[in-house]
């Protein structure tokens, strides 16, 4: 059953509400065709990730617009010569930029077409028709209602605007014609759903309802439904930025490779720049030197907060196997997750060293002092079994470091200055293994073996670091731990200038013994002597123990 | 001509002979006196003009004395029953005392664990606390002769008025024997050591503290109450 055009016009309370059955009619069919449309839109973007939307973009729909409360129809009768078409489009064309979090503007060109004709087809020349068209230039707002946290492809807004519609219509009736151009104001309310397929591109579906002139009455107010596509593009939705990066350590040591796996190389400052609490978690990986990509774990930041996180690398003993300089970088991936999840990566160069690399700080010698090597144990067992009755004395310690000293240098172990290397500003220290084979070293790798073995047979050995500002060249020998208290010290020497009392670590000091050990050639008395004399000379007499250019550092 | 040569030549041996007495003379002695030369364990009599140098260690026994010509020219006469390390007696300036001083408040600061508060000791004057945690340690007889012979050592620091000298001594002792009672006596001299040199606080700190130690059960005869008295017209003094 249709009704004709005139009744409509001429029922004012008709213009809003609409013919029920016709509006039926036409959207059951219509609401086919838009079911059938979602249904399979629902199972693509399914199977794709929600990425967050970017921060500008364009909308290009179509759709059409119920303008003057009509629906667009045709309808004719057989028996009748009059036919009667009514028909609407609308498509809009929407520039939107977002204004801060999930607020966004937009300026939209819209445009509804219509055309109506009456028409007598066995008279040509009766009829009438009307093209009409409405131009509204709108500018307004867009709110998106799911924050990022829910992760969801479905986002949907609401929205409102305002501006100028501009309306033209062509009128033909027989060999009348007429054209009329009007300038209204208005504004409208929208309701949308974009469904992001990924960052750069969403379907839409809008609804909006405009009040043209303000007022429902007008010719031109009425819904006006579309469908398209965004296309977006501009910096993503962020969770997060990256305020800073410090690289601390960006000389890797392979002797320290166990320091490494708990202390930081690099701390990431990272900001939650949305109004929710956010994890991020970060990963690093040094390629081709890590052992597998060490993670932060994830840390809860509140809205606004700056957090540093630590960076750490997972090293195994293979660094150990580096035996020449590299350049190389750490890749760092921050990872944000607030319903969705965001990631950013950069990398920082870093340096390799060789494996018997040392900056030269005497706390880091330690790391290359290796107790449990088969050539150690082979030796200090081997000196174990030839003196069993050290157990039963009090001074144990003392013997068993005079025999092992006396050992290095019956095997001929004797100082070698390291080779001068033209560019190369680290020194270079040998495992105690290194030194036996190569049978000499300098003073931190004569340290280094014979703390080697005296750490393995249980006895506490410390560094002794001399940067006497009188000397261009700094200098280190050691000293071990007697384990006698001071009362017991007339047990080493009746004189108090040949040891040192010190505590290590805990709070009871006990009576330790200086020695030089790059006079493994003169034997232990001279190199007791002489590493005692150096203490007494260069740590209390001219006071560097105070003045903190004599460090004793424990061995640990 | 050949009387100018010689004359020079003289001149020469005699100013190389004067370069020569780099270190501590031995002026004069009495008695029982010992050096013990750098690291050496043994102890050998002193003679008259023997030179001494800072890693060497000399000894009086009792009733004797030494005097010593230092290297400025100025005499330095070590007491008998007394002990000094010939390195003590280069001159300490203000600055490396107090250096000293903060080096020993540093090594006594413990390492926290997460039950207990960093506690760092007040160390303007040491008033030997580690003797409270290994009060059950007792001294040897050697111990108490050791300590006696140093602290008379220091004293002689103190009255030849090395006092930045005589404070770090007197730190050392503190530091190196375990238990003993002297009844506030070095902690007497640290006062006056440090009044001598206008610290004020910390002479008062000392003053207190022989004020402390004093109380111990064999502090009762007379030497020990002139102390006492000292020290409180000291204290009075020196907080006006």
């Amino acid at each position: 059953m249709e009704m004709s055009n005139s009744r409509i016009r001429n029922c004012s309370g008709c213009k809003f509400i609409y013919n029920w059955r016709e509006m039926k009619r036409y959207l059951r069919h219509d609401l086919i065709v838009i079911s059938i449309f979602w249904f399979i839109l629902f199972q693509i973007t399914m199977g794709f990730s929600q990425d967050l939307g970017r921060s500008r973009g364009i909308g290009l729909r179509g759709g059409f617009w119920n303008a003057k409360n009509k629906s667009s129809k045709y309808s004719s009768d057989r028996s009748s010569p009059f036919v009667s078409l009514d028909w609407d489009a609308s498509g809009s064309i929407t520039f939107f930029t977002r204004l801060k979090g999930n607020l966004f503007l937009e300026t939209n060109i819209s445009g509804l077409g219509q055309f109506t004709v009456d028409a007598d087809l066995n008279d040509g020349n009766s009829g009438e028709s009307t093209i009409g068209a409405i131009i509204p230039l709108l500018l307004g707002c867009r709110y998106d209602l799911l924050p990022a946290k829910y992760a969801s492809p479905f986002q949907p807004y609401v929205g409102s605007g305002l501006g100028p519609y501009i309306s033209i219509e062509h009128l033909t009736r027989q060999s009348y014609v007429s054209e009329r151009t009007d300038v209204k104001f208005g504004f409208y309310g929208c309701l949308g759903l974009n469904v992001v397929i990924r960052s750069w591109i969403a379907v839409n579906c809008d609804i909006r309802y405009h009040f043209i002139n303000f007022q429902t009455e007008d010719d031109y107010s009425g819904l006006q439904f579309c469908t398209g596509l965004n296309f977006m593009w501009g910096k993503p939705h962020e969770l997060f930025h990256i305020e800073d990066t410090k690289v601390i350590v960006r000389d890797i040591y392979p002797a320290y490779y166990q320091f490494y796996n708990t202390y930081p190389l690099a701390l990431v400052t990272v900001k939650n720049i949305v109004s929710y609490p956010i994890e991020v978690n970060v990963k690093s990986d040094i390629r081709g030197y890590s052992e597998r990509i060490q993670e932060s774990g994830f840390i809860q930041i509140a809205a606004g907060e700056l957090r540093d996180i630590p960076v750490r690398a997972l090293f195994g003993s293979k660094l150990l196997q580096t035996s020449q300089q590299k350049s190389t970088s750490i890749v760092l991936e921050v990872e944000a997750r607030a319903g969705a999840t965001q990631t950013k990566s950069f990398s920082e160069q870093i340096t390799i060293h060789n494996r018997n690399a040392w900056d030269g700080k005497v706390d880091k010698l330690g790391f290359f002092i290796t107790t449990d090597d088969e050539s150690i144990l082979h030796i200090s067992r081997e000196i174990g079994r030839t003196i069993p009755d050290l157990q039963k004395n009090g001074t144990r310690n003392f013997q068993l470091a005079k025999v092992l000293f006396n050992e290095l240098k019956r095997r001929g172990i004797g100082y070698r200055s390291d080779p001068n290397i033209p560019f190369y500003k680290d020194d270079r220290v040998q495992f105690a293994k290194e030194t036996l084979e190569s049978g000499s070293g300098d003073c931190d790798d004569l340290v280094v073996l014979y703390s080697s073995l005296l750490e393995s047979v249980g006895i506490n050995t410390a560094f002794i670091d001399v940067n006497d500002p009188e000397k261009d060249i700094a200098h280190v020998y050691l000293m071990f731990d007697s384990g006698l208290p001071p009362e017991q010290s007339g047990l080493m020497s009746s004189n108090e200038k040949r040891f040192v009392l010190w505590e290590n670590g805990s709070d009871k000091r006990s009576v330790w013994i200086p020695v030089e050990t790059t006079l493994l050639e003169e034997g232990f008395e001279a190199a007791w002597k002489t590493g005692a004399l150096q203490y007494l000379q260069e740590g209390i007499l001219r006071n560097g123990v105070s003045e903190g250019w004599v460090k004793i550092i424990n061995v640990e | 001509m050949k009387k100018i040569i010689v004359l020079v030549l003289y001149a020469l041996s005699f100013s190389q002979i004067c370069l020569a007495g780099n270190g501590i003379k031995i002026k004069r002695l009495k008695g029982d006196v010992r050096i013990r030369r750098g690291l050496e364990e043994n102890w050998n009599s002193a003679n008259t003009g023997i030179l001494l140098e800072n890693i060497d260690t000399i000894l009086t026994g009792e009733g004797s004395e030494v005097v010593m010509e230092l290297q400025e020219g100025s005499i330095f006469t070590l007491g008998s029953r007394s002990i000094l390390d010939i390195g003590d007696l280069r001159r300490i300036t203000e600055r490396e005392l107090f250096l000293y001083l903060m080096s020993q408040k540093v090594s006594r600061i413990q390492f926290p664990d997460k039950k207990s508060k960093l506690h760092i000791e007040n160390v303007s004057v040491v008033r030997a606390e580690r003797k409270t945690i290994s009060s059950e340690e007792e001294e040897t007889k050697g111990d108490t002769r050791m300590w006696a012979l140093e602290t008379n050592g220091a004293q002689a620091l103190h009255d030849h008025k090395y006092y930045t000298n005589a404070i770090v001594k007197f730190h050392k002792i503190l530091n190196k024997y375990s238990t003993f009672e002297d009844c506030g006596r070095i902690h007497f001299y640290l006062g006056n050591s440090f009044e001598a040199i206008h610290e004020t606080g910390r002479a008062i700190d000392a003053y207190q503290q022989v004020l402390v130690r004093s109380k111990e059960t064999t502090c009762d005869n007379q030497m020990v109450q002139e102390m006492v008295d000292a020290s409180l017209e000291a204290i009075s003094r020196l907080k006006k």
